[in-house]
């Protein structure tokens, strides 16, 4: 089955839109959702949840449907958005207090296990902690009851290094369960290039690209050519481009680089960067 | 509903300490001295501004949008406040009637005149909340304000005045009922207004 499962979603704003997504997540899967400043990427994360109205499409969470079934969908699911949201008067065992009542199967040793890993001092209140600490709590908070999805906007920006290490470490666990699934959305593309299963890009509220990472990596090669033959190859054939003082590089489907040429190995970062500078 | 009623119950004991002592201070006060009105009234203005200043808070925060994830309807975040409104004034009224009992004696006519002020408090979030949840506690602030103070002061206006007539004759049924209905409807719009709100 899939956890996500969305058809043709769109949602206007005046100056922005976001234009007929379609997308799905298998259970057991790791989506990571990238794109640039204002891709959309919040903007997605809130239509699929209800934050915002929808205008078109269907959006199936676990199964049920988007808004019908809403509250027994957010039983199921973790949600970390860009501002944790908690008060800021609360302390950790405020904060276990009211998950407690608020989620059946919520596990208050795991909450502070975590935040002991992640060295949040449980006795300061929310207001006292900087925006990283802030982000570890909201990260073990989603993670201390049983949810079969995690939502996560932008849940490593502010984290050190080696929370941000642990952080992966424990997404690689919990999907070792196959009901459940992850999307997160980050502009750190080697966050993603370490855990994603698939990849989706947003660009100007639509998907540029989605797709298995490994068949991603697999199918574009980067070829090394001087800034005249880059003018040379016909635009349809370069899915993106990097030109320097030394030359050009471009990132090219292996289908449309030909036996005279020699590609290398593209990361996420290449292949990102370059196609949204084409 | 358990989580969010915890959760403003928390948030109130840790944000407003303040008000509480006010409120059994003015109590006091009141309890010595019935005829000053602005002492019994006043407690009651602070109590029925509290649930706006925790959906203030609420919206400063983020945590409108959070609670928006979690596994609650619409109905039970809009009624948690409506439910805090309640208890803060009905805490209120108690907390009164125990010191007038237990300094000024009993006086049927005095509690009376303090439920009427009550009823007339509930005026003020039964505006107020719908119309944070609709422009937000911080647009149209001072129009909202400005107009739910007028009513606020127009419902006190009618119960101090009415005071020798009906209410201390026991008859403070009109202006519960004027009440309860006020807050059901403000009740209703509040949640219609929360299912179309945007977080």
């Amino acid at each position: 089955m899939n956890a996500i499962e969305i058809k043709g979603l769109e949602k206007r704003f005046r100056d922005f839109a976001l234009c007929g997504i379609d997308l799905s997540l298998p259970e057991g899967c790791i989506l990571g959702l990238i794109g640039e400043n204002g891709a959309g990427k919040t903007t997605f994360i809130k239509t699929m949840l209800d934050l915002y109205h929808r205008d078109a499409g269907s959006v199936q969470i676990l199964g049920r449907s988007v808004p019908e079934d809403l509250t027994e969908i957010r039983r199921g699911i973790s949600v970390l958005l860009d501002d944790v949201g908690l008060p800021p008067q609360f302390t950790a065992a405020d904060t276990d207090s009211v998950m407690r009542d608020t989620f059946g199967d919520w596990d208050s040793a795991c909450f502070f296990s975590f935040l002991e890993r992640f060295g949040v001092p449980a006795d300061k209140s929310f207001s006292e902690l900087s925006q990283g600490m802030k982000k570890k709590i909201g990260i073990a908070l989603a993670l201390s009851h049983g949810a079969r999805l995690l939502v996560l906007d932008e849940p490593t920006s502010g984290l050190d290094p080696v929370a941000r290490d642990l952080f992966l470490d424990l997404l690689a666990d919990y999907t070792r369960r196959e009901d459940c699934a992850v999307l997160f959305s980050s502009h750190i593309v080697s966050d993603l290039e370490k855990i994603c299963d698939y990849i989706c890009f947003l660009r100007e509220g639509r998907v540029w690209l989605f797709e298995e990472k490994d068949r991603l990596t697999e199918e574009y090669g980067v070829v090394s050519v001087s800034a005249e033959e880059a003018d040379k190859i016909p635009q349809e054939r370069i899915a993106g481009i990097r030109k320097t003082s030394y030359g050009a590089q471009l990132i090219m489907h292996r289908s449309q680089i030909g036996p005279d040429r020699e590609a290398s190995p593209v990361t996420l970062e290449d292949l990102f960067v370059m196609m949204a500078r084409r | 509903m358990r989580a969010l009623l915890r959760k403003d119950l928390l948030l109130m004991r840790k944000a407003y300490k303040p008000y509480f002592v006010s409120i059994l201070l003015f109590g006091i006060v009141a309890a010595f001295k019935p005829d000053y009105t602005f002492f019994t009234v006043y407690p009651f203005v602070l109590a029925a501004l509290m649930p706006y200043n925790l959906f203030s808070l609420d919206e400063r925060s983020g945590w409108n949008a959070f609670s928006r994830s979690l596994p609650f309807t619409t109905q039970q975040i809009v009624g948690a406040k409506y439910i805090a409104t309640l208890t803060m004034l009905g805490a209120t009224w108690a907390l009164f009637a125990l010191l007038q009992i237990l300094i000024g004696g009993w006086n049927a006519g005095e509690l009376l005149h303090v439920f009427g002020i009550l009823c007339a408090a509930l005026v003020a979030p039964a505006l107020s909340l719908p119309a944070a949840i609709r422009w937000g506690t911080q647009k149209m602030f001072y129009l909202a304000v400005g107009l739910i103070m007028a009513l606020t002061g127009l419902a006190f206006g009618l119960i101090l005045g009415s005071r020798s007539e009906w209410l201390t004759d026991g008859m403070p049924v009109p202006a519960a009922v004027a009440a309860a209905a006020l807050m059901f409807v403000s009740y209703k719009v509040s949640v219609r207004w929360y299912q179309e709100k945007e977080f």
